[in-house]
């Protein structure tokens, strides 16, 4: 392999990893005799054959050209988690970075918080639901979906352009909700925690006679606003480093879906509110309100059918919303006085989109699936109001951009199965926006199915990121698109039953980036590279206990060739879930290690090792449940990169406290 | 415990060669599949492949794809993964997942009596020609003659013998 040529993998631990895989390898699989063909056995002999079950998920694990890992309703419920970011800080070679308002994700090159929107794409099922200003995917409790309604989350790390477009640089979170049978009548909840959270939830979701499948579900959240201390403000003028009660969250979410006979509609609303409690420029006021609100929403209507029995077709429309409002209070300058009079600055942004998506997916020819399709995005609404209020709050100056993109794109990819054992996959996207180049990404997967047991997957792929609304606002439309090459080899193997393995070797080249030129001007030229190890185990029990255990290893350099801000070299996962004695009540425990990471003034925070621990009851006792976390179990004091590199005084910001343990309690009632 | 520590234990913890002869569920359902259409007798048809179907079940769809290509009755055999009950009256056996089992009367009701192989590995009684069942750690399989009988299909002698037992037609 070229790995070991570029010196991409420092030549220990490769050599360890080949071990490793050595090692795997020496092992027989599972279903060690070779998948003959089956249909040559008398059926006589078939029916005296014992069976191993499958799930749906593992197939569709070792199918992907990816590393695809999942986590289902189950494990959300085993390990109370609460948020997306929960989920994602569970998940192989990924974390998650809070700056207080909102949280950020990072894993495989990226990890900066300015590095993150557009980067991963969020889809709810099938749905991308970014929003068109920034692109950012919503993983907080901004985001649109309780994690009650979620059936699964499933990640599949890689570039997705080719499937997706634009913002699937670096990954894909692919969130699929329950059905309406999966609840079969009402269910409320309330929840409280030792951080002055308190949400209610309801739920209503049934199959009904006709066939059709309905889901509704309404949830609101109010956290409390806490004292918290920042350093790098610890002046008498500043009250001591401490914002007073800035810290308070309150969302409202609203979720509907009806299927029936081919077609599903399905809506989300949600506005969250938070309160900034960091202070995000030298030209704002410590410790005073900055309130800032995030409303998204979308209505999805998509009809999916057979045409024969070869052609299957799925249309999909989405009309989708997004709105941003924030007020900040600026600081006195040294006269005493407030630059040109102005208090308040106010950030007023809406966005509006609609998108239409044609897929076919053709089997006409023996061991090809075909899928081939279009789609037409138009970003009609993309505008930006900046105010500037008087101390008397009268509006002194404003600042207005109105933008808007209209993107055309179509797409083939062919899954050629060349035999039993070898799979072609090949695919192409266009993507042309009306204030762009046309981009091209492009895919090709080899995967081979060594035995019953391994698979082995290496892939190439190409995807792009257009210039966000906002960075060609400020820009001036000078922004351009980036790229990102990416290679990948993923070896899956089931070492027993009910014992999986997952390994994976990638590297990515990201080009076009901003980099600082000799005239000190800020071009598109940059290049980062990225290279990495992960491994995963999985091993279930009887009786739904489980563990999952992982490793990753990853280098990423930035544009000069420095270790990248807020990228761990190492991160470890492991979680496990069993039943107490008695069966009625279920323990979850997460342990994940956090490797050092630079911050952007470039100091190195320490590795962090924090654990979850949850309890809940494993049936409903008379309609009731319920479930009780401890996060943060051992109240390790720690900070996240945060996304500032000036300093306000002679101590740095680079770096904020986390909170310590909290204690979190769901009761649940099944009407 | 490390995770390497973890591995290695897991690892060793396998025993091997224990489950050598078994299949996976997928492949085994779909072969299943395979047989009940070989050893079934159809009325004379018009069509130049012969068409197995499935609904509700990725699984089952993957595994028998590898159908594709063989010949069932003289006839070539296509596979095709329904998103949709629009077609089901052009397929010749249609595997219908247990996902999809409280559809299972309204895909009776709109086949009717058609000359179509209905099979499925839902648990519940249902209106179905063959039904796959657990029977500890192996698949059996009891068939509905009567059903079979009135879409104009004839079960072989061979295949009813082999059936865990006849189902006695549904109400």
């Amino acid at each position: 392999m070229e790995w070991g040529a570029e010196k991409v993998v420092d030549p220990r631990r490769l050599k360890l990893a080949v071990l490793g895989l050595g090692v795997l390898l020496a092992f027989p699989s599972e279903a060690g005799a070779a998948q003959d063909d089956l249909t040559a056995l008398p059926f006589e002999e078939l029916l005296l054959r014992d069976f191993v079950s499958a799930s749906r998920l593992a197939r569709q694990v070792s199918d992907s050209p990816a590393a695809v890992a999942i986590v289902t309703a189950d494990d959300i419920r085993a390990y109370g988690y609460r948020t997306l970011a929960d989920v994602i800080n569970g998940m192989r070679g990924l974390y998650t970075t809070d700056e207080r308002t909102y949280h950020y994700m990072g894993g495989r090159s990226f990890g900066d918080v300015e590095d993150y929107a557009g980067r991963v794409m969020l889809l709810i099922d099938g749905y991308a639901v970014q929003d068109n200003l920034f692109d950012q995917a919503y993983i907080d409790e901004s985001g649109l979906i309780d994690l009650e309604l979620v059936d699964r989350v499933e990640y599949v790390p890689g570039t997705g352009s080719v499937t997706y477009g634009n913002n699937a640089l670096l990954g894909i979170l692919n969130v699929v909700t329950r059905r309406g049978r999966d609840f079969d009548g009402a269910r409320v909840s309330a929840e409280i925690s030792s951080r002055g959270a308190s949400r209610q939830r309801a739920a209503w979701g049934k199959r009904l006679e006709s066939g059709a499948e309905v889901l509704l579900s309404a949830s609101t959240l109010d956290v409390d606003g806490r004292n918290l201390y920042f350093p790098a403000y610890d002046t008498p003028a500043t009250n001591f480093g401490v914002a007073e009660g800035l810290d308070g969250e309150r969302n409202q979410r609203v979720f509907g879906k009806l299927s029936w006979s081919g077609w599903t509609v399905q809506a989300a609303w949600v506005e969250r509110e938070k309160s900034v409690p960091t202070n995000p420029s030298a030209y704002t006021a410590f410790n005073t309100p900055f309130p800032t609100r995030d409303e998204s929403a979308f209505l999805g209507v998509r009809h999916e059918t057979d045409l024969g029995l070869q052609l299957y077709s799925s249309s999909s429309l989405m009309l989708g919303r997004y709105a941003y409002w924030n007020q900040r209070e600026y600081a006195l300058d040294e006269d005493g006085e407030y630059d040109d009079g102005e208090k308040y600055g106010v950030r007023d942004y809406h966005g509006a989109w609609w998108r239409f998506d044609q897929k076919f997916v053709g089997r006409w020819f023996v061991d090809h699936t075909l899928v081939f399709g279009a789609e037409l995005r138009d970003d009609h609404r993309q505008s930006f109001h900046r105010r500037f209020l008087s101390p008397a709050g009268e509006v002194t100056d404003r600042d207005d951009g109105e933008l808007s993109r209209r993107t055309f794109s179509l797409y083939v990819a062919d899954d050629y199965r060349l035999n039993q054992q070898w799979t072609l996959n090949l695919g192409v996207r266009h993507d042309d926006a009306d204030d762009l180049d046309g981009n091209l990404s492009p895919r090709a997967a080899l995967i081979w199915q060594q035995d019953p047991a391994t698979t082995w997957k290496a892939s190439y792929s190409e995807a792009f990121k257009m210039p966000n609304a906002n960075d060609r606002w400020t820009s001036d439309d000078t922004a351009v698109p980036e790229y990102v090459a990416a290679t990948e080899l993923v070896l899956q193997r089931q070492l027993a039953p009910h014992t999986r393995f997952t390994g994976s070797l990638y590297r990515y080249r990201r080009s076009d980036l901003p980099i600082e030129n000799a005239d000190g001007d800020e071009v598109p030229e940059g290049s980062s590279r990225a290279r990495g190890v992960e491994t995963e185990i999985e091993h279930v029990w009887e009786r739904g206990a489980r563990a999952r255990a992982s490793v990753a290893w990853q280098r990423s350099r930035d544009v000069y060739g420095r270790d990248a801000v807020n990228s761990p070299d190492l991160l470890g996962k492991l979680a496990f879930t069993f039943l107490l004695p008695g069966e009625a009540l279920r323990a979850g425990l997460e342990t994940q290690y956090l490797g050092p990471r630079l911050t952007r003034e470039r100091r190195m925070l320490g590795g962090v090792t924090l654990s979850n621990l949850t309890l809940s009851t494993e049936r409903d006792w008379h309609g009731l449940s319920a479930s009780l976390s401890v996060r943060n179990l051992f109240d390790r004091d720690y900070e996240t990169v945060s996304g500032f590199d000036w300093r306000p005084g002679d101590v740095a910001q680079d770096g904020l406290r986390m909170d310590g343990r909290s204690v979190w309690l769901q009761v649940g009632y099944a009407l | 415990m490390s995770a390497r520590n973890l591995f290695f234990g897991l690892a060793l913890a396998t025993s091997q060669g224990v489950l050598a002869q078994a299949l996976p569920e997928f492949d085994l359902k779909a072969t299943y599949a395979y047989n009940f259409a070989v050893l079934t007798q159809w009325p004379p048809a018009t069509r130049a492949s012969f068409n197995f179907c499935v609904y509700g079940d990725d699984g089952v769809a993957e595994a028998m794809r590898r159908l594709q290509g063989k010949s069932v009755h003289g006839r070539s055999v296509a596979v095709a993964r329904l998103g949709a009950l629009t077609a089901i009256r052009d397929c010749d056996l249609l595997y219908v997942g247990r996902d999809e089992a409280p559809s299972l009367p309204h895909i009776a009701a709109l086949l009717g009596d058609a000359p179509v192989l209905t099979v499925t590995d839902a648990t519940q009684p249902q209106p179905v020609a063959v039904v796959i069942v657990p029977e500890g750690r192996r698949l059996a399989f009891e068939i509905d003659v009567e059903r079979s009988r009135r879409a104009g299909l004839k079960p072989s002698a061979a295949l009813l013998g082999l059936a865990r037992n006849l189902r006695q037609p549904l109400n």
